[in-house]
């Protein structure tokens, strides 16, 4: 992270050498910052891919300049983002949820989440026991199918790589999955079924992306 | 005040505009023959200035604020989609003060004359610096609250409404800084407090955007000549641009602790 700090009005750079983004504004020929925040230039991404083709404007060869507050105030859940949440209520027909961050980014304000029966499993979805699947205080990698009510956001674990990744046993043991639908303890070997996590390489970079 | 006023009418006209005849109107001595002020200040020197941010988690921004005796919340909610369908944000405003925050207690503390004006020029003070355009169809609601008042309420409202903005990340086109100077027994005092306010004297309230050089606001009620205005100008000016340096030190500060707190996490 860049250790330069800009207050609303300070001068940036003349515009003829880099471009506005967002948190700046241009006046006089000259870029502004217009949020408090640290500075960061971003090369355009025309010029990252095909740079012999747009020679001739000069646009695409600057780059832009933004300053960037707090990152984390940025994550807002949109339909189709991971969320990792935590159960909070089990019932027979769905599972509520409060959501903690969205795509490795920390949410400023807890967002409620809910998941229904037929969204916690892709095979078997008429058999499928709430209960079975998931406890309270489970952590839980979801992914949002729905804004939702004014309630609460729909969430969905139909997917081999999402469901439980962190989750205890009555006496507090750290449980350790061994199945898509088992858990063990390690100390009394328990079995527990859960909606388990199979968590892939390339699954961890789309939710660092 | 009789005698004053008598000695107003008995001078001739040019007097009445020379501020010379003013120091008489004084009570009392509010500048010690050293140079201090009632409260131990020189005369270009600022209340302390002292403020924290993030006071209210249920608003988007938020600052508190002292400036000497007078404290102050400012709090922001915002930018929320309102009901109007203007291309650019609604800005609102509303003040009130404490019933405990002057010396004498107020039953009723809010839609007087005076917290109406101040709402208005905070409104229009406001309306200029936020690029508004950014926000098409939204409303940012600004609301002021004095805890403790010391003479002039206007300038700490502008002052922390500016820190407030920031800390919420609304865009601002600059800084608003905003101070008053007063011109008593001779000399130009910036910074006024409830007694040196409360004296018949020449005042003079500046609004500026310190970077950019630009006066938002000026307002002088009082007749004073051509030079000692301009001089009060500059005074207000020199006021204005050290509360800048001191609100901005405040806001980096913030910054650094905010983002070396992420960067750790």
């Amino acid at each position: 992270m860049s250790s330069y700090y800009c207050v609303p009005g300070d001068r940036l750079c003349p515009a003829d050498s880099a471009r506005p983004g967002p948190g700046t504004y241009e006046k006089q020929g000259c870029i502004f910052a217009s949020i408090a925040g640290s500075i960061k230039l971003n090369l355009s991404e025309n010029e990252l891919g095909a740079v012999s083709h747009n020679k001739n404007t000069s646009n695409n060869e600057k780059p832009i300049i933004t300053v960037v507050r707090e990152e984390h105030q940025l994550a807002v859940p949109t339909v189709g983002l991971l969320a990792y949440c935590k159960i909070t209520h089990v019932s027979p027909r769905f599972v509520r949820c409060n959501m903690f961050a969205i795509n490795n980014q920390p949410l400023k304000s807890i967002c409620h989440g809910m998941i229904k029966r037929e969204a916690i499993d892709s095979n078997n979805k008429d058999t499928v026991e709430c209960s079975q699947k998931f406890r309270p205080d489970d952590i839980v990698i979801a992914r949002i199918i729905s804004l939702g009510d004014s309630n609460s956001y729909l969430l969905s674990t139909a997917e081999p790589e999402l469901g439980v990744v962190a989750a205890r046993t009555s006496t507090g043991e750290t449980l350790v999955p061994v199945a898509c639908c088992k858990m063990r303890c390690p100390k009394t070997n328990i079995i527990e079924s859960r909606k388990v996590a199979k968590i892939q390489n390339d699954f961890i970079e789309e939710t660092e992306r | 005040m009789d005698t004053s006023s008598t000695t107003m009418k008995t001078s001739t006209k040019n007097n009445l505009t020379s501020t010379s005849n003013m120091e008489h109107v004084a009570a009392f001595d509010l500048i010690s023959v050293e140079g201090y002020r009632m409260d131990g200040r020189k005369s270009d020197e600022l209340r302390q200035f002292r403020c924290l941010f993030n006071t209210m988690s249920d608003a988007d921004g938020s600052c508190y604020l002292e400036h000497g005796n007078c404290k102050l919340l400012a709090m922001i909610y915002g930018p929320y989609e309102g009901r109007s369908n203007q291309e650019q944000a609604v800005i609102t405003c509303d003040f009130s003060m404490t019933q405990y925050c002057v010396s004498e207690r107020r039953l009723k503390t809010y839609g007087d004359l005076k917290s109406q004006k101040i709402q208005m020029s905070i409104q229009r003070v406001f309306q200029q610096a936020i690029l508004t355009e950014t926000y098409p169809k939204s409303q940012i609601d600004i609301y002021l609250k004095i805890l403790q008042s010391d003479g002039n309420d206007y300038c700490p409202c502008v002052n922390a409404t500016t820190l407030a903005l920031i800390n919420a990340g609304i865009p601002l086109k600059d800084f608003v800084c905003s101070s008053t100077v007063g011109n008593i027994q001779g000399k130009y005092i910036v910074d006024l407090n409830q007694q040196e306010e409360q004296q018949q004297t020449p005042k003079l309230t500046l609004t500026i955007m310190p970077q950019r050089n630009e006066i938002v606001s000026l307002s002088c009620e009082s007749r004073v000549h051509a030079i000692t205005y301009n001089d009060m100008l500059d005074s207000a000016t020199n006021a204005c641009q050290q509360l800048f340096s001191s609100m901005k030190q405040a806001v980096i500060e913030q910054l650094k602790t905010s983002l070396n707190l992420l960067h750790d996490n």
